[in-house]
């Protein structure tokens, strides 16, 4: 029971990390980025590549971040930038981005699933059971790199301006800040989340064109619970769907597990139109 | 000094939403350390004026120049960055941020200022300092229209824009502020365009006095002119 947990706390944590490179290109730019499952897949490859052509396991953790934030800056200035005021075109335009990466690295290197390899694969004892140590050190990476993210957001100047774009993005301008830079390197970062995502979670999972898919409709799912409003909401609604989706599968099946979590952001969606930390509306 | 090329010229300005033509051809200058009141009834343009200096609103034709440099085609940041501060109607507060947040937002995107005009421009609205980590939206107007203008200020620009800033202050305040601003403006040569209806406030900060009607400027009266027949401006106000 206690692994089940430490599992369902591994999974919540990945879907938080997924979820916040999500919520933070959507806050600033109001832009919905489906193809966000593919930058995790994308990050995810560049472990396993990396792997494959010699490098250790720790450049690869290091490259897809980097890698990812390039493609990100490539993306926005290619894409994103020009759809920016039509919301549903940024929709469609990020949903053929999905498809088109995905059958890119279909043609790359083949429909079938690779593999990525731990840097260790040893278990720690927890109350006198063995536990991977790898999984261990995903959550620490995920926990890390959320607190970073918060730190980010609410310590510096960077975060500061970025705030300040997502309250009045006019206003902002109007004072100097400069929303283009702003925009550039937010999607940047947030490309960069998914891809440390993907890359950290390769070696727990099969490594093929469709994996983005699975952390993707979660990660929105936990941002519609959680509400857009605050990074606080990524993290609730992370804990709500990733936990939920944990403990009935554990209890009953994946199946149940999955209808039961979709039926709970229904009703969630429908009590708390904000989301369970947006909740109250602002003047 | 008439070299200096004026803080903000405006020639043949055409702009307005959707295609509509708010500014029809607009004319207007403002010298620097020159404090100019723009007045006109409600929807008359003085609002789209500012915005359309700002490059909030489109311009479809004529020339806008900062201290000189055209600022066609600009975002708002970089015209910003040339020296123009912005206090829109509705000021545009970041509610959620404390006052020092606000503050420090309006020094960002700029070359860090000479060491000690924060100070100099906090001097001035003692209020704020008192209230330094209070959220800007728990202030009454008056404490948020001086918040909103010290934040203009803190970038120490060569030009502010003041749309409306009488607006729902009460008379008391709006002398207040408008004394310590036009003092302020004296000593620095900080040139200001206000839009105003409320005609106390110009007459106590400006010393020229345009109208605007139509989308044009129909009138420039210097201020002694105004006080000694309020007239002159009172008519077009009138409905």
């Amino acid at each position: 029971m206690l692994f089940a947990a430490l599992d369902g706390l591994n999974y919540v944590l990945v879907i938080a990390l997924v979820a916040m490179g999500l919520v933070v290109v959507f806050g600033l730019m109001n832009v919905i980025n489906m193809a966000h499952g593919e930058l995790f897949l994308l990050g995810a490859y560049t472990l396993s590549i990396t792997e494959m052509l010699g490098g250790s396991f720790w450049l690869g953790l290091i490259l897809a971040p980097l890698l990812l934030a390039l493609v990100g800056l490539a993306i926005e200035e290619l894409v994103v930038r020009h759809v920016y005021h039509r919301f549903l075109d940024t929709i469609l335009a990020t949903w053929g981005l999905s498809i088109a990466i995905k059958q890119a690295v279909v043609l790359a290197f083949g429909p079938q699933s690779r593999t990525a390899s731990p840097p260790f694969d040893f278990a720690v004892e927890i109350f006198g059971a063995p536990y991977p140590a790898y999984r261990l050190f995903v959550m620490a990476v995920s926990v890390a790199v959320i607190a970073g993210t918060f730190l980010l957001f609410f310590r510096t100047r960077f975060g500061l301006t970025a705030r300040a774009v997502i309250a009045n993005r006019r206003m902002a301008s109007c004072l100097g800040i400069d929303t283009r830079r702003l925009d550039r390197l937010t999607f940047a970062f947030g490309a960069a989340l998914a891809g440390l995502a993907g890359a950290v979670m390769a070696p727990l999972m099969s490594v093929d064109p469709q994996m983005g898919l699975g952390f993707l409709v979660p990660a929105f799912l936990a941002i519609l619970v959680g509400g857009t409003g605050h990074l606080a909401g990524v993290l609730a609604g992370s804990v709500l769907v990733g936990g939920t989706d944990t403990v009935i599968a554990r209890l009953w099946s994946p199946v149940v597990a999955q209808i039961v979590v979709f039926t709970l952001a229904i009703v969630v969606i429908r009590l708390f139109p904000r989301g369970v930390v947006g909740g109250r509306e602002r003047r | 000094m008439t070299l200096r090329p004026p803080a903000l010229a405006i020639e043949g300005l055409v702009a307005g939403y959707g295609g509509s033509r708010v500014l029809d051809g607009l004319d207007l200058a403002v010298a620097a350390g020159e404090v100019v009141g723009l007045m006109g009834r409600n929807g008359m343009g003085k609002s789209t004026l500012m915005r359309a200096v700002m490059g909030v609103v489109p311009r479809t034709a004529g020339r806008v120049t900062v201290a000189g440099r055209d600022t066609a085609g600009l975002a708002p940041f970089t015209i910003a960055r040339f020296g123009v501060a912005f206090v829109p109607q509705g000021r545009d507060l970041f509610a959620d941020f404390t006052v020092m947040e606000n503050l420090e937002l309006g020094v960002l995107g700029h070359e860090r200022p000479r060491p000690g005009f924060a100070d100099a421009v906090l001097a001035l609205f003692p209020i704020l300092k008192e209230r330094i980590g209070q959220k800007a939206g728990t202030f009454s107007g008056g404490q948020q229209q001086q918040l909103a203008i010290a934040r203009a200020l803190i970038s120490r620009p060569r030009l502010l824009l003041l749309d409306e800033p009488s607006e729902g202050i009460q008379p008391s305040i709006v002398a207040e502020i408008a004394g310590r601003l036009a003092a302020f403006a004296t000593e620095t040569g900080l040139a200001i365009l206000i839009a105003e209806q409320n005609l106390d406030m110009v007459m106590r900060m400006a010393g020229r006095c345009a109208m605007i009607e139509n989308g044009g400027i129909t009138a420039d009266h210097p201020i002694a002119a105004v006080r000694a027949a309020p007239d002159l401006v009172t008519r077009h106000l009138a409905l």
